[in-house]
């Protein structure tokens, strides 16, 4: 009895040592079966190589150099077979979500540009074929289109997804819609992400309060939040005149006292003149006393 | 007579018929000439066609468009390349109001915020234009780490004081400072209620390698023996549409930055937006010495539930 409970403990023990050398960057089987739904093509792996070198050679290193950053946990070097033989969907998941210290890629890199990083990458693997969108179209399932309009009595953007199947367009239903705003460094979503309606439909409240340019326009943006990969990423985009229009002046427009002498404070302006002013007027009036005494003189 | 006439006529001939053949080679002479000459015309202005249609660069024009300009159809100004881009620095970019915002309940003194801005502004080590403070208010009260930069005042006593219009303030609300035209009188430094302002004591870094260099106002670079030097918001960043040096080197997330008149900020890490008057509302955003009157355009949120536990700087 005792011996079966020493070998209960001692499996227990290895199988806990198993997962501490395995500190779990585990990629959900949904994600791993995740695709890129276009052939890599030169333009893309180009593309991937820019931004490969902008955001992950500080870290990584060159692929096939092997000179990434010496820094623990080690970042690798990604030309390597175990980075090779993961699926692409592994690569998009790490991509995405990231591991400190790895920096997370959902809000730095759109979809597209994480696959072309990809593309890129999978150059340097050996005996790798890339699965065929077209094939494993039927797997990966829905296409979406999506639409944006703007309610003006519910003060809503109102979001339309449309599937397009065999048997033509149908509203879409459960796809879950995230709605940004355009803003200067990136875009801002608004309130959290809604599910369309049986009929396609998803509304967004629309803040009556944020600022757009001098004539109210806002870059609205729209697309489906789908992280499992079973939709394809639909985006669409619109400029809306519903913001409030903004149009402050400049902050060297005021009059200040720091500002230049064009823009200086009018009281400050009028003391100046006036201290002049009296300055001459006293020079003038003593030179003019002066010229008066020696007319006396002489006379 | 006639034999004389015949005579005549034959003597005449050849010189009639030379004169005819004479013009005739001229003409036939003046023709190819113009031919040939068409020819080489045409070919050196397909030639230059050619070379004027094979290389095209992409160009960003002082009122920030893209354009496309043909190699050969560029010229390079006379004007001064320092000159310009001092011009361009003192406009701001229109319709901005640019604003930070400082989450300290995040920062855990990695300090790349400080070697980003040092690489950047071709600063020593000892220099800064960003630091990160070790701040404890009350005895009893837990110690934090506080970065700190120019507050970028809308009302900036530094520039009230300049006697040479060297350091000033832009419509979009960067305070920069005109290396060219600083005379070193530290009166700016002494104005400044937040110590943002260094001074270029001794040579700066690299000085031989950058001499010669034309001088980049929105970056202040080469930096000038003897002139002083700050944060500058990065303006060059974002004049391209980028998150300023530290923002974007900040690994804890601990940076928003954006534009006030849009209501927007952009966190330098994770790159998500949010409502920056939201922002402030909702974590109790102060700034830093407000009685002054400065009405600085960088804001703190409180090291509240703070991410990382203190450690001391050990540098």
């Amino acid at each position: 009895m005792k011996r079966l409970f020493y070998i209960i403990l001692l499996v227990v023990i290895s199988s806990l040592r198993v997962e501490a050398q395995n500190p779990g960057w585990i990629v959900p089987d949904d994600q791993k079966a995740k695709i890129c739904l276009v052939k890599f093509t030169p333009d893309m792996l180009k593309q991937g190589e820019a931004l490969y070198m902008k955001n992950c050679q500080s870290c990584h290193g060159i692929p096939t150099k092997k000179n990434f950053a010496a820094i623990s946990p080690t970042p690798g070097d990604l030309s390597e077979p175990k980075v090779g033989t993961q699926k692409d969907g592994e690569l998009f998941f790490r991509i995405t979500t990231g591991k400190a210290p790895m920096p997370e890629f959902r809000n730095i890199l759109t979809e597209d540009e994480r696959w072309s990083v990809i593309s890129f990458l999978r150059s340097f693997h050996k005996g790798y074929f890339q699965p065929d969108p077209e094939k494993m179209a039927g797997s990966i399932g829905k296409r979406i289109k999506l639409a944006m309009t703007y309610d003006t009595v519910k003060k809503k953007i109102m979001i339309k997804a449309i599937e397009l199947t065999k048997e033509g367009p149908q509203p879409a239903k459960g796809a879950e819609i995230i709605v940004f705003v355009q803003r200067y460094f990136g875009n801002m979503q608004l309130t959290d992400t809604k599910r369309t309606s049986e009929n396609g439909f998803a509304g967004f409240d629309w803040p009556q309060d944020l600022p757009g340019d001098k004539n109210g326009n806002v870059i609205l943006g729209a697309r489906v939040n789908d992280p499992a990969g079973k939709m394809q990423e639909a985006v669409v985009k619109d400029t809306l005149a519903i913001g409030v229009p903004t149009n402050k002046p400049a902050l060297t427009d005021t009059r200040a006292m720091w500002s230049t002498r064009d823009k200086a404070p009018v009281w400050m302006i009028l003391t100046y003149t006036l201290a002049v002013i009296v300055v001459w007027y006293f020079i003038i009036f003593i030179i003019l006393s002066v010229l008066d005494m020696r007319k006396i003189k002489q006379a | 007579m006639d034999e004389n006439t015949v005579n005549k006529k034959d003597e005449q001939d050849p010189s009639q018929s030379s004169r005819r053949n004479f013009l005739k080679n001229i003409g036939l002479l003046g023709a190819g000439v113009a031919a040939g000459a068409g020819a080489l015309y045409s070919g050196d202005i397909f030639e230059k066609k050619k070379a004027a249609t094979g290389e095209s660069k992409v160009l960003l024009t002082q009122d920030n468009r893209l354009v496309e300009v043909d190699s050969l159809e560029m010229k390079a100004l006379a004007k001064n390349p320092t000159k310009l881009m001092l011009e361009k620095g003192r406009e701001g970019i229109e319709g901005r109001r640019w604003v930070m915002v400082i989450d300290l309940s995040k920062c855990r003194n990695a300090r790349r915020c400080i070697a980003a801005c040092q690489d950047a502004h071709q600063l020593k080590p000892e220099q800064y234009h960003m630091n990160t403070l070790q701040m404890q208010d009350a005895p009893g009260t837990s110690p934090y780490h506080m970065p700190k930069n120019c507050q970028h005042c809308d009302n900036p006593p530094c520039v009230a004081v300049c006697p040479v219009d060297a350091t000033y303030k832009r419509g979009d609300g960067i305070v920069l400072i005109d290396n060219e035209r600083c005379i070193g009188c530290r009166f700016c430094m002494a104005a400044c209620p937040y110590s943002a302002r260094i001074f270029q004591w001794t040579s700066p870094k690299d000085a031989d390698k950058h001499a010669g260099e034309a001088y980049n106002v929105e970056l202040n670079v080469p930096q000038k023996l003897g002139t002083i030097s700050k944060c500058l918001f990065s303006a060059d960043r974002c004049r391209e549409g980028k998150l300023p040096y530290c923002v974007s080197a900040c690994p804890n997330g601990v940076y928003y930055f954006g534009d006030e008149n849009e209501d927007g900020v952009t966190n330098g890490t994770t790159k998500e937006t949010v409502r920056l008057s939201k922002l402030l509302r909702d974590n109790g955003a102060y700034q830093l010495m407000p009685e002054l009157g400065t009405k600085p355009r960088v804001y703190y949120l409180p090291p509240k539930n703070r991410l990382f536990p203190f450690e001391p700087s050990t540098d």
